[in-house]
Protein backbone atom coordinates (compact mmCIF):
# COMPACT_ATOMS: atom_id res chain seq x y z
CA UNK A 1 0.00 0.00 0.00
CA UNK A 2 0.87 3.33 -1.04
CA UNK A 3 -0.63 5.35 1.57
CA UNK A 4 0.84 3.24 4.47
CA UNK A 5 4.12 4.64 6.16
CA UNK A 6 7.33 2.96 7.14
CA UNK A 7 8.61 2.45 10.84
CA UNK A 8 11.05 5.63 10.64
CA UNK A 9 8.64 7.93 8.80
CA UNK A 10 5.95 6.93 11.80
CA UNK A 11 8.65 7.87 13.94
CA UNK A 12 9.73 10.97 12.51
CA UNK A 13 5.95 11.85 12.24
CA UNK A 14 5.44 11.37 16.08
CA UNK A 15 8.72 13.50 16.89
CA UNK A 16 7.70 16.51 14.75
CA UNK A 17 3.99 16.56 16.49
CA UNK A 18 6.25 16.12 19.92
CA UNK A 19 8.46 18.99 19.30
CA UNK A 20 5.15 20.86 18.12
CA UNK A 21 3.32 20.24 21.41
CA UNK A 22 6.54 20.60 23.10
CA UNK A 23 6.41 24.94 21.36
CA UNK A 24 2.76 24.66 22.03
CA UNK A 25 3.35 24.07 25.90
CA UNK A 26 6.59 26.32 26.55
CA UNK A 27 4.60 29.22 28.00
CA UNK A 28 4.17 31.35 30.89
CA UNK A 29 4.12 29.71 34.48
CA UNK A 30 0.57 29.45 35.91
CA UNK A 31 0.52 29.26 40.11
CA UNK A 32 -0.91 26.47 41.32
CA UNK A 33 -3.42 26.15 44.15
CA UNK A 34 -2.72 23.23 46.31
CA UNK A 35 -5.71 20.73 46.77
CA UNK A 36 -7.25 20.28 50.15
CA UNK A 37 -8.05 17.09 49.84
CA UNK A 38 -6.15 13.67 47.99
CA UNK A 39 -7.76 12.79 44.91
CA UNK A 40 -9.40 9.11 44.65
CA UNK A 41 -7.57 6.54 43.09
CA UNK A 42 -8.60 6.17 39.51
CA UNK A 43 -11.85 4.08 38.75
CA UNK A 44 -12.08 0.81 37.44
CA UNK A 45 -13.32 1.78 34.37
CA UNK A 46 -10.05 4.39 33.71
CA UNK A 47 -7.82 1.43 35.03
CA UNK A 48 -9.35 -1.07 32.54
CA UNK A 49 -8.57 1.20 29.85
CA UNK A 50 -4.92 0.42 30.37
CA UNK A 51 -4.84 -3.00 30.17
CA UNK B 1 13.74 -5.27 37.38
CA UNK B 2 10.41 -5.49 35.55
CA UNK B 3 8.64 -4.57 38.85
CA UNK B 4 10.90 -1.72 38.97
CA UNK B 5 9.37 -0.29 35.55
CA UNK B 6 6.10 -1.49 36.40
CA UNK B 7 6.33 0.63 39.93
CA UNK B 8 7.67 3.82 38.03
CA UNK B 9 5.02 3.58 34.83
CA UNK B 10 2.30 3.09 37.91
CA UNK B 11 3.63 6.53 40.17
CA UNK B 12 4.26 8.36 36.63
CA UNK B 13 0.56 7.55 35.86
CA UNK B 14 -0.78 8.65 39.21
CA UNK B 15 1.51 12.20 39.24
CA UNK B 16 -0.34 12.22 35.34
CA UNK B 17 -3.90 11.50 37.07
CA UNK B 18 -3.82 14.12 40.24
CA UNK B 19 -1.62 16.32 37.70
CA UNK B 20 -4.98 16.25 35.13
CA UNK B 21 -7.39 16.65 38.43
CA UNK B 22 -5.56 19.32 40.04
CA UNK B 23 -5.42 21.01 36.59
CA UNK B 24 -9.22 21.03 36.08
CA UNK B 25 -9.34 21.92 39.33
CA UNK B 26 -7.47 24.79 39.53
CA UNK B 27 -9.17 26.21 36.20
CA UNK B 28 -12.39 26.25 38.40
CA UNK B 29 -11.03 28.18 41.25
CA UNK B 30 -9.29 30.86 39.24
CA UNK B 31 -12.54 31.46 37.11
CA UNK B 32 -15.08 30.91 40.50
CA UNK B 33 -12.83 33.67 42.02
CA UNK B 34 -12.60 36.10 39.30
CA UNK B 35 -16.43 35.81 38.97
CA UNK B 36 -16.66 36.21 43.14
CA UNK B 37 -14.24 39.34 42.43
CA UNK B 38 -16.30 40.79 39.58
CA UNK B 39 -19.40 40.76 41.74
CA UNK B 40 -17.51 42.31 44.50
CA UNK B 41 -16.43 45.21 42.39
CA UNK B 42 -19.46 45.51 40.87
CA UNK B 43 -21.58 46.01 43.82
CA UNK B 44 -19.02 48.37 45.22
CA UNK B 45 -19.05 50.33 41.74
CA UNK B 46 -23.02 50.10 41.78
CA UNK B 47 -23.08 51.42 45.90
CA UNK B 48 -20.83 54.09 44.74
CA UNK B 49 -22.84 55.50 42.59
CA UNK B 50 -26.12 55.32 44.30
CA UNK B 51 -24.71 56.44 47.66
CA UNK B 52 -23.33 59.88 45.57
CA UNK B 53 -26.60 60.49 44.06
CA UNK B 54 -28.75 59.54 47.04
CA UNK B 55 -26.80 61.59 49.42
CA UNK B 56 -27.07 64.41 46.96
CA UNK B 57 -30.64 64.07 46.81
CA UNK B 58 -31.00 63.37 50.43
CA UNK B 59 -29.04 66.87 51.59
CA UNK B 60 -33.07 68.05 52.30
CA UNK B 61 -33.25 65.49 54.41
CA UNK B 62 -30.22 65.54 55.89
CA UNK B 63 -32.22 67.72 59.11
CA UNK B 64 -34.05 64.35 59.62
CA UNK B 65 -31.72 61.75 60.09
CA UNK B 66 -28.45 63.51 59.71
CA UNK B 67 -26.38 60.18 61.40
CA UNK B 68 -27.97 57.97 58.83
CA UNK B 69 -26.44 60.14 55.90
CA UNK B 70 -23.34 60.53 57.45
CA UNK B 71 -22.55 57.48 58.37
CA UNK B 72 -23.60 56.42 54.73
CA UNK B 73 -21.54 59.37 52.82
CA UNK B 74 -18.48 58.21 55.79
CA UNK B 75 -18.47 54.56 54.18
CA UNK B 76 -18.76 55.90 50.67
CA UNK B 77 -16.13 57.94 50.88
CA UNK B 78 -14.08 54.97 52.72
CA UNK B 79 -15.13 52.61 49.91
CA UNK B 80 -14.30 55.07 47.22
CA UNK B 81 -10.39 55.21 48.82
CA UNK B 82 -10.46 51.64 48.85
CA UNK B 83 -11.05 50.67 45.70
CA UNK B 84 -7.81 51.73 43.77
CA UNK B 85 -6.10 50.04 46.43
CA UNK B 86 -8.10 47.19 46.55
CA UNK B 87 -7.23 47.06 42.68
CA UNK B 88 -9.75 44.57 41.96
CA UNK B 89 -9.64 45.03 37.99
CA UNK B 90 -5.92 44.20 37.66
CA UNK B 91 -6.87 41.41 40.04
CA UNK B 92 -9.35 40.36 38.12
CA UNK B 93 -7.71 40.33 34.85
CA UNK B 94 -4.40 37.99 36.64
CA UNK B 95 -7.44 35.74 37.56
CA UNK B 96 -9.24 34.98 33.79
CA UNK B 97 -5.50 34.74 32.75
CA UNK B 98 -4.86 31.88 35.11
CA UNK B 99 -7.84 30.42 34.15
CA UNK B 100 -7.45 30.75 30.52
CA UNK B 101 -3.76 28.64 31.29
CA UNK B 102 -4.95 26.30 33.10
CA UNK B 103 -7.80 25.10 31.20
CA UNK B 104 -5.20 25.19 28.61
CA UNK B 105 -2.85 22.93 31.10
CA UNK B 106 -6.05 20.47 31.23
CA UNK B 107 -6.76 19.55 28.28
CA UNK B 108 -3.35 19.04 27.82
CA UNK B 109 -3.16 16.74 30.91
CA UNK B 110 -6.66 14.74 28.99
CA UNK B 111 -5.22 14.21 25.79
CA UNK B 112 -1.99 12.87 27.73
CA UNK B 113 -3.99 10.73 30.31
CA UNK B 114 -5.93 9.67 26.92
CA UNK B 115 -3.42 9.03 25.04
CA UNK B 116 -1.17 7.00 28.00
CA UNK B 117 -4.55 4.86 28.56
CA UNK B 118 -4.74 3.47 25.04
CA UNK B 119 -0.86 2.84 24.80
CA UNK B 120 0.49 2.68 28.02
CA UNK B 121 3.64 1.24 26.57
CA UNK B 122 4.47 4.77 26.03
CA UNK B 123 6.42 7.24 27.70
CA UNK B 124 4.37 10.60 28.45
CA UNK B 125 7.71 11.92 30.40
CA UNK B 126 8.81 14.66 27.57
CA UNK B 127 5.40 16.42 27.62
CA UNK B 128 4.55 15.59 31.22
CA UNK B 129 8.05 17.50 32.47
CA UNK B 130 7.18 20.17 30.34
CA UNK B 131 3.83 20.38 32.29
CA UNK B 132 4.75 19.76 34.96
CA UNK B 133 7.30 22.31 34.91
CA UNK B 134 4.92 25.40 34.10
CA UNK B 135 3.35 25.31 37.39
CA UNK B 136 4.07 27.51 40.31
CA UNK B 137 3.55 26.10 44.33
CA UNK B 138 1.12 29.18 44.99
CA UNK B 139 3.42 28.98 48.76
CA UNK B 140 6.31 30.21 46.44
CA UNK B 141 4.56 33.28 45.14
CA UNK B 142 3.92 36.28 46.70
CA UNK B 143 0.49 36.45 48.03
CA UNK B 144 -1.58 38.97 46.52
CA UNK B 145 -3.78 36.37 45.30
CA UNK B 146 -6.34 34.98 47.87
CA UNK B 147 -6.24 31.32 49.00
CA UNK B 148 -9.92 30.11 49.81
CA UNK B 149 -9.53 26.64 51.11
CA UNK B 150 -13.74 26.27 51.32
CA UNK B 151 -13.57 27.21 47.29
CA UNK B 152 -10.82 24.59 46.70
CA UNK B 153 -12.89 21.94 48.42
CA UNK B 154 -16.03 22.85 46.69
CA UNK B 155 -13.94 22.44 43.36
CA UNK B 156 -12.62 19.40 44.03
CA UNK B 157 -16.37 17.99 44.90
CA UNK B 158 -17.18 19.91 41.08
CA UNK B 159 -14.41 17.72 39.58
CA UNK B 160 -15.25 14.55 40.81
CA UNK B 161 -19.06 14.82 39.43
CA UNK B 162 -18.18 16.19 36.06
CA UNK B 163 -15.91 13.50 35.95
CA UNK B 164 -17.81 10.80 37.76
CA UNK B 165 -15.05 9.80 40.09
Amino acid sequence: MASEKSQPERAEQKKEELTEREHVIQSDKVIKMEREEPWPEPTPKEEGKKE
Amino acid sequence: MYRDAEKGMSEKAKLLWESMLDADMNARYWGHLARRYERREMRIKVFLAATSSVTVAGWVLWKHAPLFWQVLSGISALLAIALPILNYSQRIAIMADLRAKWMHLRVEYDRLWAEWSSAPEAQPDPILRLLKAREIEFSKVEATLPRDPKLIRQCQREVRASRGI
